[in-house]
Formats: structure tokens, sequence, C-alpha cells
């Protein structure tokens, strides 16, 4: 299977008051089509920040000084993310790419219905397919068809202006009436019951799970091949995660798609995960699948995390010292202050990342 | 309740009896009540001296406004809570001589011992013994407080210590938790989320307390640095003989740090056991759910999961009968019509299931 998503030396920036926080140090990372990558870390090690800047949308004072983004589009071309402009990105956002926040209240906007709200995604990327839809339900050769054609043809027209304005016509719109349809299908197939009810309440009527599942629907409106999941359980309840968990998993095989799942949860890693990516302080220090991550964790760092689950019978064992300031982050490896293993060359050489065993790639000077 | 264990009658240092947390909801153009939301409903608990009592549910349960009741931050609506009475004024209030005929003795005794009726002077004298760790270390601390005050603060105002005694005390507390006396004169937005949380720990250790509420208070941190503050946590109890009353969603968590776990679900605890044996026999459905749904740190164990379908439903306006039928897999019409009675199955295990009468 081909590389849907290489990402190569990514480094981001933000250059604040106190000094410029080097947030992304040379990321590389590939996903593979049709696979769920996790990526793991402690906060702010930069787990958030990497899928957003696959997308493109980091936000201020941070800047992207290097590095390459290829993603392989729908139509088979591949593309460098970070080369293009705002317009050609717009239309990969939301079709191509799309993401889920951590807060589901948060992501959500409180005064459009959640109709309204899937519906701009579905206008925004799929207004030529569902307008050819409508076409094709009109029998009759009159005005009606006239004005859907030129809707289809120039949407900016003069004549398709006025018309929208005319408050009647708007509402009985075949247009309208097709995306509420596509809304419906949507939030069924998100497993919520009685979608009809649902598509007219307003995000606060609706408890956090139900929220994260609109949320879901809207990121998955326009079929994305690859779908960016930000830590979305975490605001959640363990039984409504069990849910959504669930659901993910499911909507992945039959989306056909990539999900870049983030978390800090090693629990949920194993469960929905094929790879794992293991991020600390802006560095990968360990790619691997996540079998052989759990069963032989290779960096220091891994070995750390891993540990620090608590287990019951046992001693709570964590890592000792404290996140580096990225501002003024260690020489080196950035983990050596806190690494048992850590030599001299630790604290002078960055460790490049290396493959140690077929599909194991760690960051680390012991190997 | 007594509770005995291994032929050894332990000593309680809380006990509920009945305890009610009713929210009002108020409406109309006069604001008068028209529903309440049942938090906590009807509660009876026992948190045995020297252990650490695991409670856990889903968020809206009424976890957090049990632990708030019980040490009288909120007023409860019905019932009595007591603090570290000796056993036999329990047993004299549970079962007044001269059988029921005896109102003002009994009165008398509740006065003096249930910390639900207790006023200023004495609940003030109370609130040493009895202390609160909340979950979110940023909100519960003052931003412009010097770390010396936040800390300092309660030797003042209980009047243990003087104003010359206190920085003593404060540094000795601050290195129990693992800060040193540098932090004396820095503001708490100059720390991290754990190092914040420890001095919360220690403005609400300082006053040597015998109970403390620890609500949620690892689920704002990292991994790494939760299992430091867990590790602290058990030091400080065995270091101060103190009893918990741990306060968590994070199953993992509670399985590793208490010796005791009840289970809430909707403003009822629907089990209660050793923290070994719910984990490894969970009989109320739900509790089973639960277990279920906690994420295995091993890609090589698949486990058969239990969805919950649907939500849980508002206290304002609860399922009649079973609280947890509506959801339950195992419904049966009983359910529908009867609420379950907590009972004993042995080996300190208690349900409130219909299946188990069966």
């Amino acid at each position: 299977m081909g590389n849907l998503v290489e990402v190569q030396d990514l480094v981001l920036r933000f250059y604040t008051y106190e000094g410029v926080v080097k947030a992304l140090e040379g990321i590389n990372l590939q996903i593979k089509e049709e696979e769920t990558l996790g990526v793991v870390g402690e906060t702010g090690c930069g787990k958030t920040m990497t899928g957003l800047s696959i997308l493109g949308i980091t936000p201020p004072p941070g800047k992207i000084e290097g590095g390459k983004v290829f993603f392989k589009s729908k139509y088979g071309k591949t593309v460098n993310l970070l080369a293009q402009n705002e317009r050609v990105l717009r239309k990969i956002r939301g079709s191509d790419i799309s993401m889920i926040f951590q807060e589901p209240g948060a992501a959500l906007n409180p005064v459009y219905t959640v109709e309204n709200q899937i519906a701009e995604a579905l206008l925004h990327h799929r207004r030529r397919e569902l307008l050819e839809k409508v076409l094709a339900q009109i029998e009759k050769n009159g005005i009606e068809k006239k004005i859907y054609k030129k809707m289809l043809e120039n949407p900016k027209s003069l004549t398709i202006k006025v018309f929208r304005k005319i408050p009647i016509i708007g509402r009985q719109s075949r247009l309208k009436k097709e995306i509420r349809k596509e809304v419906v299908n949507i939030l069924r197939e998100m497993e919520i019951g009685d979608p009809e009810r649902v598509a007219d309440m307003y995000p606060h009527e609706l408890s956090g799970g139900m929220q994260q599942r609109v949320v879901i629907a809207m990121a998955l409106a326009c079929n994305p091949t690859l779908l960016i999941a930000d830590e979305p359980t975490t605001s959640l309840d363990m039984t409504v995660q069990a849910q959504i968990l669930d659901l993910i998993r499911r909507l992945k095989k039959t989306f056909r798609s990539s999900v870049l799942y983030i978390t800090h949860d090693m629990g949920v890693i194993a469960e929905l995960c094929d790879r794992v990516a293991v991020m600390y302080a802006g560095h990968i220090c360990e790619v691997a699948e996540v079998k052989e991550l759990f069963k032989n964790p290779a960096h220091p760092y891994t070995k750390a995390l891993l540990e620090s689950i608590p287990r019951p019978g046992e001693e709570f064992k964590s890592i000792s010292g404290m996140v580096p300031n990225l501002i003024n982050p260690p020489l080196g490896c950035r983990f050596h202050p806190r690494c048992p293993f850590a030599k001299p060359i630790c604290a002078e050489e960055m460790p490049k990342i290396k493959e140690v065993k077929p599909e194991q790639f760690v960051a680390c000077h012991l190997y | 309740m007594s509770f005995i264990l291994g032929g050894i009658k332990l000593s309680t240092m809380l006990e509920t009896e009945n305890l009610k947390k009713y929210y009002p909801i108020r409406g109309g153009v006069f604001k008068r009540k028209v529903a309440d939301v049942k938090a906590v409903d009807d509660v009876n608990l026992g948190i045995i001296k020297g252990e650490c009592f695991g409670l856990v549910g889903e968020s809206g349960c009424g976890k957090t406004t049990f632990g708030k009741t019980v040490i009288r931050l909120l007023k409860p609506t019905a019932g009595h809570v007591y603090l570290d009475v000796p056993p036999d004024v329990i047993e004299q209030i549970r079962n007044p001589k001269g059988s029921s005929q005896n109102p003002p003795e009994l009165q008398k005794l509740r006065k003096q011992y249930d910390i639900a009726t207790l006023k200023r002077r004495k609940l003030k004298a109370l609130r040493r013994k009895m202390q609160i760790v909340y979950q979110d270390p940023s909100r519960s601390l003052d931003p412009r407080m010097l770390v010396k005050d936040t800390v300092g603060e309660p030797l003042l105002v209980q009047k243990i210590a003087k104003k010359s005694e206190v920085r003593e005390r404060v540094v000795e507390m601050l290195e129990k938790v693992g800060l040193g006396a540098g932090t004396l004169y820095r503001y708490p937005h100059e720390f991290s989320g754990g190092q914040r949380q420890r001095i919360a720990i220690a403005r609400a250790f300082i006053t040597n307390p015998e109970f403390v509420v620890l609500d949620e208070p690892t689920s704002a941190v990292d991994v790494s640095v939760r299992a430091q503050l867990l590790d602290l946590f058990q030091k400080l109890r065995k270091d101060m003989n103190l009893t918990y009353l741990f306060i968590s969603h994070d199953l993992s968590v509670v399985e590793c740090i208490s010796d005791r776990v009840a289970v809430m679900y909707l403003g009822k605890v629907v089990e209660l056991a050793q923290t070994m044996e719910l984990f490894h026999n969970p009989l109320h459905p739900y509790t089973q759910a639960l277990m279920s749904a906690i994420p295995i740190p091993d890609p090589t164990v698949r486990r058969k999961r239990i969805i919950l379908v649907g939500d849980v439903p508002s206290p304002v306006n609860p399922p009649v009968g079973c609280r947890f039928h509506p959801r339950c897999s195992q419904a049966m019409d009983i359910c529908r019509n009867e609420e379950p009675k907590l009972m004993d199955i042995g080996n300190g295990h208690i349900v409130a299931c219909h299946l188990m009468s069966k």
C-alpha cells in the first residue's frame, strides 16, 4: 500500500515575546492508505501541531519554517500541501482531509442547527453533485429546470442571486430538500437515533457524545481520505468513549479512509491503531507497529511512558524530571536530562531516526 | 453499619445515612420550585478509618456532589453525616434506647454529632479535620496569592499556628509534597500542572486532616505526572494516617489506589465491593459495562465489549424502577416497576440489582 501522506522534515516555530518556541523540529511521518496511525505524547509535545500543520491551519504566531507535506489527493495527484495557495487548500480541507477536535461543544457553532452546519460542508464541496441529482429529478423542461441548470453552470449570475432572495422559492427549493436527505443519511450513518429530529436541533440540546457524533458527521460528509482526530474522546465519559471508538473503527472501514489519531491515552492507542508514533518535545522518537511497540519498546521515553500506566498491585512508576521548555530545549537529544541510559554523546548530538528493525524506527543513540 | 473484616471490627471514619442532595429548578414568574435535580439520592455509605475509598461513575452521576456534601461544602437536603464519631454513639443514634420513643435525647445526640446540622463555630472547628483537593488546580488556586499565603492561610484561619510559625510549617509541608522552600514567593501561574496540584495538596494537608476528599485530582494532568501524584497520595496517607475518598471516572487509577470501590449511577450507589472483588467479579450490569469500556493498554488482548446504548437519563426525572433499566441488556419486568435494594451477597460485596435475587 502506498503512502497517503508523507511529512518530511517539518519545522514549526512560534515567535513569541519570550523567544522562539521550537514546537516541531524535523518531523518525518508517513501515513499509509487505509491505516490508523496513532500519535502519542505528553501535553505540549507537538501532537496537535503536527495535525494542524498537515491541514495548513497552524495558529499565529506559528510559522512553518521548512519541510514538505506530500498528500495524494482523491484524484491520484500528489501535491505538496505546504506549497499550495489558500484556494487550493480550501478545496482539500473538508473534502480530502478533515479534522475532529477535542471539545465537540467548542467545535460546533451554537447559533446554527445541526442540519445547517453539516449542509455547509456539503454545499462547499459537493454542490455540483447535489445539483446534478436535483436536475435528474425534474422531468418537465420548464423554467425550473432552467434555473437549476443555470445554478450549476454559473452560480454567481444575477438571476440566481435575485431568485434566492425570494423567500418562498428559497424554502421550497429542491436543492434544500436534497441536502436535507443527505444530512439525515449521514446522521443515520453515525448511529444517531431519530436523525430527522436531531437535524433540527441546536448543539446545546445534545449531549457530549451526540455532539461528537455530529462533529464526526460533519467531518465525514464529503468522504475524506484522511481523517485527523485530535483527542476526540478526552472530554467524554468512559462508556461514551467506547461508543465513539467503536464508531470510528466502523466508519474507517466503510469509508476506506486513513485516520491520524492524536491522543495521550495508551489504552486507546492499543485498541484502535495499526501503527504508533511517539512524540517528545517536538521530535518523533519512535514509530512502530502497535504490537511491536507495546511488546518491545525501543526508545527509553517509550519505555518510561508505558511504565507510567498505573497497574494494580504494582508501584507507581513515573518519569523523573520535567518536560523541557521548548524556547530553550536541551542540546542533543531532548530527552537526555530525564533519560536513565544517557551517554555523553546524547548531550551533544541530536540522534537521527533510523530503522532498527523492519518497520520500527527509533531516534536514539543507543541503537 | 459495622464492618467486620477478617474477624476484626473496624471503626468507620465517615458514615452517611440516607443522604440526599437535590438542586431545585426554579421557573415561572415567581421563581417557584418546579422540579429537583436529584444529584445524590438516598446514599448510605461507610468509609473505614485509614482506607482509600474509591467512588466511580460517569459525569453527572453525583460523585462530586456526594464528596462536597459529606464535608458540608453543600448543605444536604436530607439525611445525616457522621465524621469520626465513636461507634457506640452511632449505635445509640441508630437504635435509641427504649425503642424509638426517645426523640429529645436522639435530637440532642444528632445535634452534637451530625455534620448535616452543625452550625458555624462547631463546623469551622471540624473543618480542619476534613479537606478537599479539587480537579483543576489552575482554577482552585487564587492566581493573585503567593504560594506561601495560599498554603499558610488554613493555619491562620484555623488558628493552628502563630504568624511567626507559619513560614516554618509551610516550608515543612511544601517539602513533604516535593516542592522546596524556593517556591514560597512565587505565583501559581509560574508552575506546571503537576506542581500546581502539589500546591493544592499542600494547602489541603497542612491542617493535619483526618479525612480528605480527592475530587478527580489526576484528571487534569499528564500520564507521567499522574503516576507521581498517585505515588505522593499513597505516601502521605501512610505518613499522616489519612482516610481518602477518591472520586474519579478513571477506573484504572481507582483500581490501583483504592481499597474499596463504590459505583454510582444517577445519584445512587449500585455496587460496592473490595477493589479486587469488584474489578474481577462485577455483578451489576452497569459495572460490567463500565469495566468493559476501559481501554486495555495491550494490543494483543481483545476483549468483548459491552457497549451501552444511549446516554445517561436526566437526574431530574430518573426512570421508574431500577434507574439503569432503559440501558440494561438484561432488564426484566420487575426492573421497570420496582427499585432494587442494596443487598449484601457476602464478603462485603453489595449490589443493587434484581438479577441477584433471582
